[in-house]
């Protein structure tokens, strides 16, 4: 009576069943992505004076559907130029989330919040 | 001619005429009960409401106004009871005239703010039904949003389009930016 019932490879795409990505996912991807390029970094998180935890990229999406807004929050190293670093990451983010969710990114805010030199990374410039 | 949804009850125009008829038989019993139990000839209201009457000319204003008021208030009650109520469905059409088929105006707003919501890069689109239109107030996070008013209108357009409405309607589509 009861067979297993199975989604038939032969029915429209469409009528398969659908994929949701949390927006979690996309931050989380785009967070990493982010890092990937040469001269940006993650911001330390401060309590109270002392740098704490390890450095994250902050990343926030607005995902509707298969297209994303992003903000991100990173640490560009000194004397990395700004905004070269901030062209590349904008660039390989994009590309990094369209090639692992398969989501158009419509536009990347980023907010430099840190230069911190490379010896003593976590020093907060703003 | 094929058969149509049922109409209304005029439940609120019932409710209030019931409330009415219930003050009156509330203040006749009260009435009698003070009639009853005390050896006045009239009941409690005689002093102060005929003292008012005694005083009071039928040209006066205070009495013109009640009867414009009252007036208004009975032909309204009159239209209640005699205009058909409203139908409580959104009329679709349907193949079958020997079927009525209709849709709440909450169901037809739901299922079209789904539609529109599906549109890639709309986040929240709350829809408002009215008799002759439908209007979308779209919210996305996108900036580059040229065609996202097309789309989002052809997305609620086909949906209609599926329910076939007895009573065509137009499609406004408002887009909002939302920064965040």
């Amino acid at each position: 009576m009861n067979a297993p019932v199975r989604v038939d490879e032969r029915l429209p795409v469409e009528q398969r069943g659908t994929t949701t990505l949390a927006d979690a996912v996309v931050e989380k991807i785009a967070a990493t992505a982010a890092t990937e390029v040469d001269g940006a970094q993650g911001l330390r998180r401060h309590l109270a004076g002392r740098a704490v935890g390890s450095p994250a990229v902050r990343a926030d999406v607005d995902l509707d559907g298969s297209v994303a807004a992003l903000r991100l929050q990173i640490a560009v190293e000194f004397p990395k130029p700004v905004r070269t670093v901030t062209r590349d990451v904008r660039a390989h983010v994009v590309a990094r989330v369209r090639e692992l969710c398969d989501v158009t990114v419509d536009h990347v805010d980023i907010t430099v919040a840190a230069l911190p030199r490379p010896e003593q990374e976590s020093r907060r410039v703003q | 001619m094929s058969v149509r949804p049922p109409r209304g009850r005029r439940g609120t125009a019932a409710t209030i005429a019931a409330l009415l008829g219930l003050l009156v038989c509330a203040a006749g019993a009260v009435e009698a009960l003070y009639l009853a139990t005390t050896d006045a000839t009239w009941g409690f209201t005689s002093s102060s409401l005929s003292d008012f009457l005694g005083r009071t000319t039928l040209g006066s204003t205070a009495v013109l106004v009640t009867a414009i008021v009252l007036a208004v208030l009975g032909v309204l009650a009159l239209l209640a009871g005699v205009l058909p109520p409203h139908r409580r469905l959104i009329e679709l059409d349907g193949d079958d005239a020997t079927v009525a088929t209709g849709l709440t105006r909450r169901s037809l707003r739901r299922t079209l703010r789904a539609a529109a919501e599906s549109v890639d890069g709309i986040g929240d689109a709350p829809v408002t039904v009215g008799r002759r239109r439908v209007v979308v107030k779209a919210s996305t996070a996108l900036r580059h949003t040229d065609g996202l008013t097309d789309r989002v209108d052809t997305a609620v357009r086909n949906r209609l389009d599926d329910l076939r409405p007895r009573r065509a309607r137009r499609v406004k589509v408002r887009l909002d930016r939302k920064e965040s």
